[in-house]
């Protein structure tokens, strides 16, 4: 631990003392690294390079920095940092779909920021001034701050329901923005509600079951929705959304296992991070994979391991989400049996939309890369090597889960289970693809009504023409001129002796 | 340090800047060297002498000096730490705007006169921070509005001589009613130094109404120049001033003047005790919290860049007022501290919108589009105050923001939170705009009035260097807050001896 | 030493008849030594007391009696002083302003006049003081040639009237109790019919020599008229001699029946004053006429002061008072120098002459609005003091609050047309150039005693105290 409340803001101090701490700051650090490195070749011929890498910078200082945090304080630094700079990152196409999204992913920032700074204040209050979240630990919660810090953080985590800006911002940014979007930044949410709401918390205890419901709707709600869009991208960040809905019922569970789902969590994080991130410069250089067999190989690796294929990083977390589902003390209203059909009805809808992203990631309209253009062959080679090597990394993963976190390899019947609903959802897909099942169009690519109201905000806080408040005319000149006229000397004069007269009359009167 | 200096260096520190001020007054405009080198002297003299008080006061020793003047009402000049928290500020932030102020009116008429005013006006401020009791205080806030009349009509225009108006008659409105109540308290308890816990706690019984007047009548009178709610009209018009003018103006002067009157007024006068016990505090808190959101609110929708920063004066000024109205440590840090990081941010947004204006004839929000590749270093400042004013760490607007908010959860008042978060959105809404602007879009057409005021800088190098200073000073001090040297740290000493009375 | 006041005048004034050439010398020799002597009789007075001496060693009742307390020697020093100072800016001026000859003899016989009524406490001895001060007034306002005519006559008309109501008042007294020395009539003193009507009809007339409201008409304009330096002895000085006796009536021979009577239309003609003449002197579009208005608003503090004297009995009123009356004339006199200097060298009379004089004349400007600032009872002038005084006392009385409204408003009256001088003076837009170049001196002149009211403060507490002690 570092401390620096010498130095720096009162409480200052980093360090990576904890068990989740580390392996977030580690993991982070890896993507980012290597989403860097990715960004060497592809932002090579961006006319507005510079601009890209300050911004990246300063993300990857906010993320780091507020791993690392151990006061409110340097968190809340790093959550800015990140949370304001990744608005260049969004706008960095610099098109009209790009400046709509970033405003309102602006404004939804701003937003959270408040919401968490106020959070973190009862909460500092309520633990006597002290900044250092692992003295918190032990404050209980209050609802009000409880409530700020969900909203707070969970508008940057974008589960549902305050995912709204995440749809609209992750398609818009350039293909490794994205993936650090989807992968490491809105973790940040996550890890924030980790490190302020502690899991043995009694308020905590009370709300946890509300939170897993909400991660179930989430988890639901983004792959329904996802399946309304034809853009890679979009259903990329819907998908996140039900991922984000995933990690948020685990973080539920924390509390309801007394702790014992972290390490599932921790490698939940790191396996979506990875696999979106895969998935996302994949949708970023798709045109480029077009007949190439081994490019295409590593988007259907990545996409089934977000599918949960046995012996993959998803199956494994799937199968310890399961796990401590059932471990879970529920509330009596929950029915732990049926909690768990639902996770299994999950896992086809989560296979459904990835097979449905496969089949818009082949759909001729999809196929332009930003990148088909300029790039040299050399370029593109080494991007593809990176990818390859992330794709390798998350197929490696399940045995550094097995290995760190001591994470259970899933029994054969567990296998199974993982198995059928892959089954399933080829059938489905099969199904619909040969029946042609399509909802009416206008269902499908909506323009999500957000804009709409965040565009009214702006028009709220930026008229567009200020309107100028008219006073009637009014002057008291002609009068003053016309009581100027009629008080010529003589009048004054006279009024003055009436006075004097009056004074004489009132002094004898008083003797 | 010796009983003379113990006297005399308050005094001092008041004639560095006044005697350069009256020797400016007779020069000639044509004596530009003279000018400035008295300028500078005096500024640099006062750096010194400050700083020499500034580390005996830490040392715990206390400075008096005074003049016989009314029966019961000394003319009382006295450093303590709260005074030197503004002295500082003003005497640092009068460097910066000296430099700049040389810069900005290269070759502009009548020179000699606004210098003389320019010192005149420091030397009030420096005065009012010095004053040691309320009839002194009272001399020197009068005397600051008469000082920065000129500098406000300074341009001469019809527009700026009707804002001279406005401005004089709400200022000295303001210092009727001030006077008035100053009349009122002395003729209940003379006029005793300020001291720490107040002294009308002596009197309170069976004088609660007239007290409750008194302190009506001096909020009234001090709520003027700190531009509360109902008296802030003359602020947004006096923008018309030259950018240093109102640099000072906003960040040091007349605004910082008002609320540095009611710290005193809470703090020194009354006291926390008497504010809890005539119930003082609640109606305060309620108008500087309606003045923040309403600023914010009016700031919103202004087009002309310094209209907007005056309206967000008005909210950021009345932070301070919270800050002590709250009545808690924590908020008092808060408040105190925010007095010097909202001078700083300030002044350094005014110079920037200055900086737009002389090179390239910038006053509307919409020219702006694309000036970050033009002028990237004042671009660049700009955005720091920005976020600082918002509140973003690492800037110093987060320091004091945070102090507030965890002074609003100390007193239990949660809903001041909201206050804070609504008022940090609303400043998000119309700062961003501006920065977006400036950053991310094009330039669309040529400038207004393009000038070539440098060949090396983006501008003349005197109007970039302040910015520069004052914009690194606002990060440092955010960055920094935790140091011995930080104003968060002056803050907590003062509020350590404030609180520590009983 | 009083009577070399009296006397060294007198015989400057004949001199200077003799020998016209010398005059501007001798009335600044003659200034200049009174003034040395008015500042070592100040100094005796607040050592020993009050003085008293009988002139030609008849005894006490025959005798012309002269005392002089601390407040006589106070006036007597600022009468010298301010005689001094517009003699010096006279000579500064008087070939460029084409002043008569006349002005030197007058402006002496002027000072005789004042300085013999600030010593006296005889009724008669009064009388002829007034009438002496009124016949060199009037001569002095005609000194301006032609325009200068009708005011003069006016003044001189009005003035001889209220002498005259003066005069019969003091003729019944004397019927009635055979005595006019204050003192003596005082013990003698009886509340009935015939002393109510002559207190009346003298407050009448010096009501109307004072210019107090309703009685202000003929002030403006004759003050106006008036050369820059007869304004300003005639607003500093002459007026504040009618206010004296007015004073010395009702402080020390009226009845406490009759003055608790008086005080309250005395407080409400000092309201009225301020109210009324505050707006005019806003309104007028002519630069002399608004100050000379501003002496009528500035005489109501002093109405108000003796009203609120004669109601409560509080001595911070008496402060007040005389406070008012110091610090009015010292900055009027500036106010009048500055405003003069000025319209002669931008040349015209109206206001709009001033326009940009804050560039063409920085110092005259600067002058007028230090001396402004005194007028609106800034801190630390001597105009703050009497307000102060004034407000300490009204705050003591308790449930005064009407007053003190009215003061707020009469004050922010008051800065409003000082300040709409100066906010004209810093119109850059199309100043008006001055006629000649800007003389140095005079600007001087009229900045003395603007930065003398500000001085005052040094001596802020003992003024205060002693005039509140001797407040008559």
């Amino acid at each position: 631990m570092i401390d620096l409340s010498n130095w720096l803001w009162p409480g200052a101090a980093l360090g990576l003392g904890d068990e989740f701490t580390r392996p977030w700051w580690y993991f982070s650090l890896l993507l980012w690294l290597l989403f860097g490195g990715f960004s060497l070749l592809s932002q090579r011929h961006d006319p507005r390079a510079v601009r890209y890498w300050l911004f990246f910078v300063l993300c990857f200082a906010g993320n780091m920095l507020l791993i690392a945090a151990l006061d409110a304080v340097s968190f809340y630094l790093g959550f800015s940092l990140l949370s304001l700079s990744a608005y260049g990152l969004v706008i960095h196409s610099n098109t009209a779909k790009a400046r709509r999204a970033g405003r309102l992913y602006l404004q939804l920032a701003v937003l959270g920021e408040i919401l968490l700074f106020s959070g973190l204040i009862l909460r500092a209050s309520a633990a006597d001034g002290r900044f250092d979240w692992h003295s918190w630990q032990t404050v209980p919660l209050e609802p009000l701050t409880l409530t700020l810090l969900l909203l707070g953080l969970g508008l940057k985590a974008g589960f549902w329901p305050l995912h709204w800006w995440l749809p609209q911002a992750h398609p818009v940014a350039p293909a490794p923005a994205s993936a650090l979007l989807s992968g490491v930044m809105i973790k940040a949410g996550l890890l924030g509600m980790l490190m302020f709401l502690p899991a043995t918390d009694t308020l905590m205890q009370q709300w946890a079951p509300l939170l897993l419901v909400i991660g179930l709707i989430s988890a639901f709600y983004g792959i329904l929705a996802g399946l309304l869009y034809t853009q890679p991208k979009v259903i990329l960040a819907y998908s996140s959304v039900s991922q984000m809905g995933y990690l948020l019922l685990l973080f539920a569970l924390l509390s309801l296992t007394g702790v014992a789902a972290l390490p599932v969590l921790l490698a939940y994080v790191v396996h979506h991070g990875m696999a979106k991130g895969s998935l996302f410069l994949y949708a970023g250089m798709a045109g480029e994979a077009a007949g190439r067999i081994w490019r295409q190989a590593l988007f259907w690796l990545a996409a089934l391991s977000m599918m949960a294929l046995p012996l993959s990083s998803g199956a494994l977390v799937k199968t310890g989400l399961k796990t401590q589902l059932a471990a879970a003390n529920l509330p009596a209203w929950l029915n732990g049996g049926a909690l768990s059909q639902l996770l299994t009805m999950g896992a086809v809808l989560t296979a459904l939309l990835l097979l449905h992203l496969a089949a818009q990631l082949r759909a001729p309209n999809n196929k332009q890369s930003n990148h088909t253009a300029k790039a040299s062959a050399v370029n593109s080679a080494g991007r593809w090597a990176f990818l390859t090597l992330l794709v390798s990394a998350l197929w490696l993963l399940p045995w550094f889960m097995v290995q760190q976190w001591q994470l259970a390899w899933p029994t054969l019947a567990q296998y199974a289970g993982l198995i059928w609903p892959l089954l399933l959802a080829l059938l489905l897909r099969w199904l619909w693809y040969k029946l042609g099942w399509q909802l009416p169009a206008y269902w499908y690519n909506r323009n999500a009504a957000v804009l709409y109201y965040s565009l009214r905000l702006k028009r709220l806080y930026q008229p567009v023409s200020q309107q100028q408040r008219q006073w009637p005319a009014f002057s008291l000149r002609p009068l003053e001129r016309r009581l100027n006229r009629m008080l010529q000397l003589l009048v004054v004069a006279t009024t003055a002796l009436l006075c004097c007269l009056m004074f004489v009359a009132l002094i004898f009167s008083a003797v | 340090m010796s009983p003379f200096w113990q006297q005399y260096l308050p005094l001092a520190i008041i004639l560095s800047s006044l005697l350069p001020g009256l020797i400016i007054f007779t020069l000639k405009e044509t004596q530009v060297k003279l000018r400035i080198s008295l300028n500078l002297l005096g500024v640099s003299i006062k750096l010194v002498l400050v700083l020499l008080m500034w580390q005996a006061v830490k040392a715990g020793q206390q400075f008096y000096f005074s003049l016989p003047f009314l029966p019961g009402a000394d003319l009382v000049l006295q450093g303590d730490a709260l005074s030197l928290l503004f002295v500082v500020l003003s005497s640092v932030l009068w460097l910066a705007t000296t430099i700049y102020a040389i810069g900005y009116l290269e070759h502009s008429p009548l020179r000699s006169r606004f210098f003389g005013y320019f010192s005149l006006c420091v030397s009030a401020t420096v005065g009012l921070a010095l004053a040691g009791n309320l009839v002194t205080f009272l001399l020197f806030y009068e005397l600051l509005t008469l000082a920065t009349f000129p500098l406000v009509v300074h341009r001469g225009t019809a527009e700026s001589l009707a804002a001279g108006r406005k401005y004089l008659a709400y200022t000295l409105s303001g210092g009727v009613i001030l006077m008035l109540g100053v009349a009122l308290l002395h003729s209940l308890v003379q006029s005793p130094l300020f001291t720490p816990g107040g002294y009308v706690a002596a009197v309170l019984s069976g004088n609660e109404g007239l007290l409750m007047l008194a302190f009506a009548l001096m909020i009234t009178g001090l709520g003027v120049k700190a531009a509360l709610l109902p008296l802030h009209g003359w602020l947004p018009q006096a923008m018309v001033a030259p950018a240093p003018v109102s640099a000072l103006l906003h960040a040091v002067a007349v605004v910082k003047a008002g609320a540095f009157g009611i710290i005193r007024l809470v703090y020194d006068v009354f006291g926390v005790e008497s504010m809890y016990a005539l119930q003082l505090a609640q109606p305060l808190m309620l108008l500087a919290a309606a003045t923040i959101l309403y600023g914010s609110w009016r700031a919103l929708a202004q087009q002309d860049i310094k209209r907007r920063l005056a309206y967000s004066t008005i909210s950021q000024v009345s932070y301070i007022t919270l800050g002590v109205a709250m009545l808690g440590p924590l908020a008092a840090v808060g408040g105190l501290v925010h007095l010097v990081h909202q001078g700083v941010m300030k002044i350094t947004l005014f110079f920037c919108a200055g900086n737009f204006a002389e090179t390239l004839g910038i006053h509307k929000i919409r020219e702006l589009n694309g000036v970050g590749r033009r002028m990237p270093i004042t671009a660049m400042a700009f955005t720091l105050g920005a976020l600082g004013m918002i509140g973003v760490p690492p800037t110093a607007g987060f320091i004091s923001k945070w102090y507030l908010g965890l002074g609003a959860a100390e007193v239990e008042q949660p809903w001041l939170i909201l206050v804070f978060a609504l008022s940090g959105l609303m400043n998000a809404a119309y700062f961003l705009p501006v920065i977006y602007r400036m950053w991310f879009l094009p330039q669309s057409g040529p400038w207004p009035a393009e000038q070539r005021l440098s060949n090396r800088f983006e501008t003349h190098w005197m109007l970039l260097f302040p910015v520069i200073f004052t914009a690194i000073l606002l990060v440092l001090m955010g960055v920094f807050a935790g140091t011995e040297l930080s104003p968060l740290s002056w803050a907590q000493l003062i509020v350590e001896r404030e609180f520590r009375h009983d | 030493m009083m009577v070399l006041l009296l006397v060294l005048p007198l015989l400057g004034a004949l001199l200077m008849l003799l020998w016209p050439k010398v005059a501007p010398l001798l009335t600044l020799l003659t200034a200049a030594v009174c003034s040395l002597v008015a500042l070592q009789l100040v100094s005796r007075v607040s050592e020993q007391g009050s003085l008293q001496i009988l002139l030609a060693g008849w005894p006490s009742g025959l005798a012309i009696s002269l005392e002089a307390n601390s407040l006589s020697s106070l006036l007597i020093l600022l009468t010298t002083v301010l005689q001094l100072l517009v003699a010096l800016y006279a000579v500064a001026t008087y070939r460029r302003d084409k002043l008569g000859a006349g002005f030197w003899p007058l402006s002496s016989l002027l000072q005789l006049g004042l300085t013999a009524l600030w010593l006296s406490r005889d009724l008669f001895n009064l009388y002829v003081c007034l009438e002496l001060l009124g016949i060199a007034a009037v001569a002095l306002v005609s000194l301006s040639g032609d325009k200068a005519i009708k005011p003069a006559l006016n003044y001189l008309l009005l003035s001889l009237f209220g002498s005259l109501c003066y005069l019969l008042g003091v003729a019944m007294l004397y019927g009635a109790y055979g005595v006019l020395d204050i003192s003596a009539l005082a013990l003698q003193w009886q509340a009935n019919l015939l002393s109510s009507a002559a207190l009346v009809l003298m407050t009448l007339g010096l009501m109307l020599k004072a210019a107090l409201w309703p009685l202000h008409a003929w002030l403006p304009a004759a003050h106006a008229a008036a050369p820059a330096p007869v304004s300003a002895l005639l607003s500093a000085l002459v007026v504040k001699g009618p206010l004296f006796i007015l004073c010395l009536l009702w402080l020390q021979l009226a009845a406490t029946t009759q003055a608790q009577a008086m005080a309250p239309l005395f407080s409400f003609c000092g309201l009225a004053a301020l109210l009324l003449g505050g707006i005019a002197a806003l309104r007028t579009p002519l630069a002399k006429n608004m100050v000379a208005y501003s002496t009528v608003a500035q005489l109501g503090y002093a109405t108000l002061a003796l009203g609120l004297l004669l109601q409560f009995n509080q001595p911070l009123f008496a402060a007040a008072l005389w406070l008012f009356v110091l610090a009015h004339a010292l900055a009027k006199a500036a106010c009048f120098l500055a405003i003069g200097e000025m319209t002669a060298t931008l040349g015209g009379k109206r206001l709009n002459t001033l326009k940009g004089a804050s560039q063409t004349m920085p110092l005259a400007m600067f002058a007028f609005a230090v001396a402004g600032g005194s007028l609106i009872g800034l801190p630390p002038s001597g105009g703050f003091l009497a307000k102060w005084a004034l407000l300490q006392g009204l705050w003591l009385q308790g449930d005064q609050l009407l007053y003190l409204l009215a003061i707020v408003v009469v004050t922010l009256l008051s800065a409003a047309y000082v300040f709409r001088v100066v906010a004209l003076a810093f119109d850059r837009a199309k100043p008006v150039k001055p006629d000649f170049a800007p003389h140095i001196v005079p600007q001087w002149l009229a900045l003395l005693p603007a930065l003398a009211v500000w001085a005052m403060t040094l001596y802020s507490e003992p003024l205060l105290r002693l005039l509140k002690q001797e407040g008559l």
